[in-house]
């Protein structure tokens, strides 16, 4: 379902981490969002919003870190509105047994696990298929990593994996060959995926003005309010507070905020921080899901 | 019989391969080695890109695949014929392309690659 961006909250719980990986741009640190700001953001958040299907999206560093937080903020959210999905984005490592229980019983929680590393997620399909639980596999395409991913992704089809959202490593440089590796990893994937029925892919749902990144409100740890997650990118740190909306305890509503929101020229101040040979590069690998969306597309239709 | 009579044999025989046997070995890692011979299509797109794309990732995005005319893309039996479309790339007005129906949605384009 490609839900509109001012319908979903992103509420980033924990600058913390346990990977580091070369291709997160989001910075490690200590800093952790408290259950008073998170309960008042999703307080906030449902305020005169009725029937609409809201969601709420948890993001981090890595969110199972603080999953009592998780856990809080779902049931204070369900009691005050019904009609909530949640997603949780994870590295996956910290996923266990109890964990999956409770995101089965919830029912309307959407796993996205970072494939990272298949070995991490392939031992955790017990768990998977015990609560019959379809997690999206957010596959990541790095320049090092795209002449080895087509094995990758056959494993993963192996194991039973079959909703992905492909996520090429963007404002990073590629050389022209890595692009050509690129196009065929799609290319491939399109005929592995042609032998299998329920194959779903996420980035199908998904349009968004600025590749990589959300436009929805996105809650920082301190309670900061922020249009999009755009300023978790420790490269657009210079430019932080040109996203920077204002403090959940200083607002009475999120609709008062954020009336100027037309005016933010997002290229242009990612070209102001990447520079033009990234931004081109983005292009050109952005081009490549493109092209990879529109095949699939048609072949679903 | 002398050595300048001895037939002429090829030293390898010559093999016809699919392209996608030539692009992937049997684990799915991708032949680096060939796929250089593929490349210079793409460094053409990269060079119709670099001198004409504008810093608008919703533009850039576009890639053309809903174009009729380009239905001929699917097949990429050979890349170089790439080269021909990075020209396309540079419309950044896309005046040329008004006569392309499915393109009257282009400025809603975007990315559909997020977190």
């Amino acid at each position: 379902m490609n839900f509109p961006q001012e319908n979903v909250l992103i509420l980033n719980l924990t600058y913390r981490c346990n990977l580091k990986c070369s291709f997160c741009n989001v910075p490690k640190k200590e800093e952790e969002m408290s259950v008073s700001s998170a309960r008042r953001a999703v307080f906030l958040f449902l305020k005169n919003n009725k029937n609409k299907q809201l969601k709420i999206r948890f993001f981090g560093g890595e969110p199972l870190l603080r999953f009592e937080l998780i856990k809080n903020i779902i049931n204070y959210s369900q009691e005050k509105y019904k009609n909530l999905l949640f997603d949780l984005t994870t590295n996956g490592i910290l996923i266990n047994k109890d964990i999956i229980k409770y995101i089965a019983q919830k029912k309307r929680m959407e796993l996205i696990l970072s494939c990272n590393n298949e070995q991490v997620l392939i031992s955790k399909k017990k768990y998977f298929l015990l609560h019959e639980l379809k997690p999206i596999i957010n596959f990541m395409l790095t320049p090092e990593n795209v002449d080895k991913s087509l094995g990758v992704l056959r494993k993963m089809l192996k194991y039973g994996f079959q909703s992905y959202n492909f996520l090429p490593a963007y404002y990073t440089n590629w050389t022209n060959d890595q692009i050509v590796s690129l196009h065929v990893f799609f290319k491939r994937a399109l005929e592995e995926f042609s032998g299998y029925k329920s194959i779903r892919i996420k980035n199908l749902e998904i349009i968004t003005p600025i590749p990589l990144f959300s436009t929805s409100l996105c809650i920082d740890c301190s309670g900061d309010i922020y249009r999009g997650n755009m300023f978790m990118d420790i490269n657009l740190s210079k430019i932080k507070n040109r996203f920077y909306l204002g403090n959940i305890q200083e607002v009475e509503s999120f609709e008062s905020l954020d009336k100027d929101n037309k005016t933010i020229d997002y290229q242009g101040l990612l070209m102001q921080c990447y520079g033009d040979k990234l931004i081109k590069v983005t292009a050109l690998v952005d081009r490549e899901l493109t092209l990879f969306c529109q095949r699939m597309k048609s072949r679903l239709n | 019989m002398s050595k300048n009579n001895k037939p002429k044999i090829p030293k390898l025989p010559l093999i016809k391969r699919d392209i996608k046997d030539f692009l992937t070995s049997e684990e799915g890692s991708i032949n680096k080695k060939d796929i250089s011979q593929i490349a210079m299509g793409v460094i053409a797109i990269g060079i119709g890109l670099a001198g004409a794309m504008k810093p608008d990732p919703t533009e850039a995005a576009c890639t053309h695949a809903s174009h009729g005319s380009h239905a001929s893309h699917g097949s990429h039996a050979s890349h170089a014929s790439h080269a021909s479309h990075a020209s396309h790339a540079s419309h950044a007005s896309h005046a040329s392309h008004a006569s392309h129906g499915s393109h009257s949605s282009h400025a809603s384009h975007g990315s559909h690659g997020q977190w």
